[in-house]
């Protein structure tokens, strides 16, 4: 790894930490009879410990090839997801379960593609082609001139991460958000004001307060309920970020 | 949410027709760009973390050359900080990356959006003064081409574009009049590109051979495409950088203009603002040397296409009028 040891260290304690979670969800998920993104947690599972694996080739369980394998079939799998979600409900869609799904599918292509780039294009470390260590440095070989595809990476994940956050405090506690009249700006700017007069807005801006307070409800609330929702994004916001340093790195 | 049948049992999975679809409330454009901001920010604190600025040539090395050219009250503080920077290397970059990464986060969470872009303001004055030499604009070496006035300055001015308030009584038709007024903002606009047309012919930068050189200069450590992709912009525009920084010039003043024009017409002067901000970070700013594992941001390209999106003329979006938010926001 080309960086202080101990980031490594760090990342890579983070990644084990977002692993054992992950795989915490899913049986959690299934004594509680609570339902989860089953697909992101098992991805984050293996994403966390094969990431947790190539900051600290010692506890890298599993040869690369393996990985690469399982990354391919990953990327195929959200892939095939993905295509499948807009074949049967199209691209376009307001609702939040649509929107979800949709960027949900795209970015875990996108972290599948990026750990696969990350894996081919690793310089492998002295006596690792064995043992499945791998160490990592600057791109190189038939990967140096390929530096794009890493860039095109961060900046889906990055964003990503910015997007999730901005998500989770949309769903934040309603007494949280009564002074931020953007939420309500945007519903109304959605098209519920026929004219700007000023009853017309009053009377639309009521409405709009009704729709809101359903909208900025908290999942919990609303639905049957996820399990731990906000410990999730931050689970994929670390991911995203860990995943970032790693082609940062990798640059 | 995935239905991964089979693999599971259907009790941890939850299907689309099983829960009521809530509201999608997509964030408003004001919000967009705050979230591309927060990303970029992002992206800076996690540049800082690439090896070559935990050791003591970033103190030793790069700091020092920001301080050339500069008067001795801009110059000392940046020496000094520099070696400050040196001797203290591990501890200082992890401050910067920190920083940085909390600006970006803390700008992307809504209840802390104000005191980030508040804090981004006082940080890139910092790191305008320290880390770019004030863009070079004092020592003489500002070239739009490459980054001047400092891309850091860009992110302040966004910062103050996209800050979370609107004001009162006021129609705005884009998204950065919506803090400040549209005057103020056209003003601002007019400023910025009107300083980058001046710096593109001054001094050093009108002279025949002066573009190519510096286009030629940024080969070092760069992939190989992009070495090539230099190599050919050099050879091409050799001999004409006089010719070539004069309609630069030309161009960069009539969008400085452009937003003083009728909507269709300042809208077409964007689209050109930001064509000229791609040809800049590809050309002339080699994608913000992102490649050459020592940039610490993604210079000014980016940042100026942005700022151009903050300017899109909009007349029939509603979400910008400060009625509705204020009736609305009382509504609540």
């Amino acid at each position: 790894m080309s960086g202080p040891t101990w980031l490594a260290d760090f990342f890579a304690g983070v990644m084990i930490l977002v692993a054992l979670y992950s795989a915490s969800r899913l049986v959690a998920s299934r004594r509680w009879s609570r339902p989860t993104h089953a697909d992101t947690d098992l991805t984050h599972i293996l994403m966390g410990v094969a990431m947790a694996g190539m900051l600290v080739s010692a506890i890298n369980p599993i040869p690369t090839v393996v990985w690469e394998c399982v990354f391919g079939i990953l990327a195929v799998f959200f892939t095939w997801r993905c295509g499948d979600f807009v074949a049967r409900r199209g691209v376009g869609g307001r609702d939040e379960d649509h929107v979800h799904h949709l960027s949900h599918y795209v970015t875990h292509v996108v972290m599948a593609l990026a750990m696969l780039y990350m894996y081919l294009a690793a310089t492998p470390s002295a006596g690792s082609a064995v043992s499945g260590e791998m160490g990592m440095g600057g791109a190189s070989g038939t990967t140096a001139d390929f530096v794009g595809f890493p860039l095109l990476f961060l900046f889906v994940l990055l964003g990503s991460a910015v997007w999730e956050l901005d998500s989770a405090g949309r769903w934040a506690p309603a007494w949280s958000q009564t002074k931020q009249p953007e939420v309500a700006l945007e519903l109304a700017g959605a098209g519920s004001f026929p004219t700007t007069t000023s009853e017309n807005v009053a009377s639309s801006a009521m409405h709009a307060r009704d729709e809101t307070r359903q909208a900025i409800r908290p999942p919990h609330l609303q639905s049957p309920e996820w399990l731990a929702p906000g410990l999730k994004a931050t689970c994929h916001i670390a991911m995203c970020v860990t995943m970032g340093y790693m082609l940062i790195v990798m640059l | 949410m995935s239905d991964v049948s089979g693999l599971l049992p259907s009790s941890m999975v939850r299907t689309a027709a099983a829960t009521p679809a809530r509201v999608w409330v997509s964030p408003e454009h004001r919000r967009k760009l705050q979230l591309v901001l927060a990303a970029i920010w992002l992206l800076d604190g996690m540049l800082q973390l690439q090896a070559f600025f935990f050791t003591r040539a970033f103190g030793n090395q790069m700091i020092p050359t920001m301080a050339v050219g500069n008067p001795s009250f801009i110059a000392g503080p940046i020496t000094w900080s520099g070696t400050l920077i040196a001797h203290h290397a591990v501890p200082a970059d992890c401050l910067f990356a920190v920083t940085q990464v909390a600006i970006g986060f803390g700008i992307a969470w809504r209840a802390t959006t104000k005191v980030a872009l508040a804090a981004s303001i006082v940080w890139a004055a910092g790191v305008w003064w320290v880390g770019e030499g004030l863009g070079g604009v004092l020592a003489g070496a500002a070239n739009p081409v490459n980054g001047a006035p400092g891309a850091v300055m860009i992110y302040a001015l966004l910062a103050v574009l996209l800050w979370p308030s609107d004001r009162a009584s006021v129609v705005p038709s884009f998204t950065a009049a919506r803090a400040v007024g549209e005057r103020i903002a056209k003003a601002l606009w007019f400023v910025l590109w009107a300083t980058l047309s001046y710096f593109a012919v001054l001094g050093a930068n009108r002279s025949p051979g002066g573009l190519a050189a510096l286009i030629g200069s940024e080969t070092a450590g760069e992939p190989g495409w992009i070495a090539a992709l230099d190599r050919h912009a050099a050879s091409l525009i050799d001999h004409r950088g006089l010719a070539i920084m004069i309609a630069l010039a030309v161009v960069l003043a009539v969008v400085a203009v452009g937003t003083y024009l009728p909507a269709p017409a300042a809208n077409t002067m964007l689209v050109v603002a930001m064509g000229l901000s791609v040809l800049i970070w590809v050309v002339g700013e080699n994608f913000g040397a992102l490649f050459t594992n020592g940039a610490t941001d993604v210079n000014s390209g980016p940042l100026l296409i942005l700022l151009s999106l903050a300017y899109w003329r909009r007349p029939g979006d509603r979400s910008i009028r400060p009625e509705v938010v204020s009736a609305t926001a009382e509504a609540i």
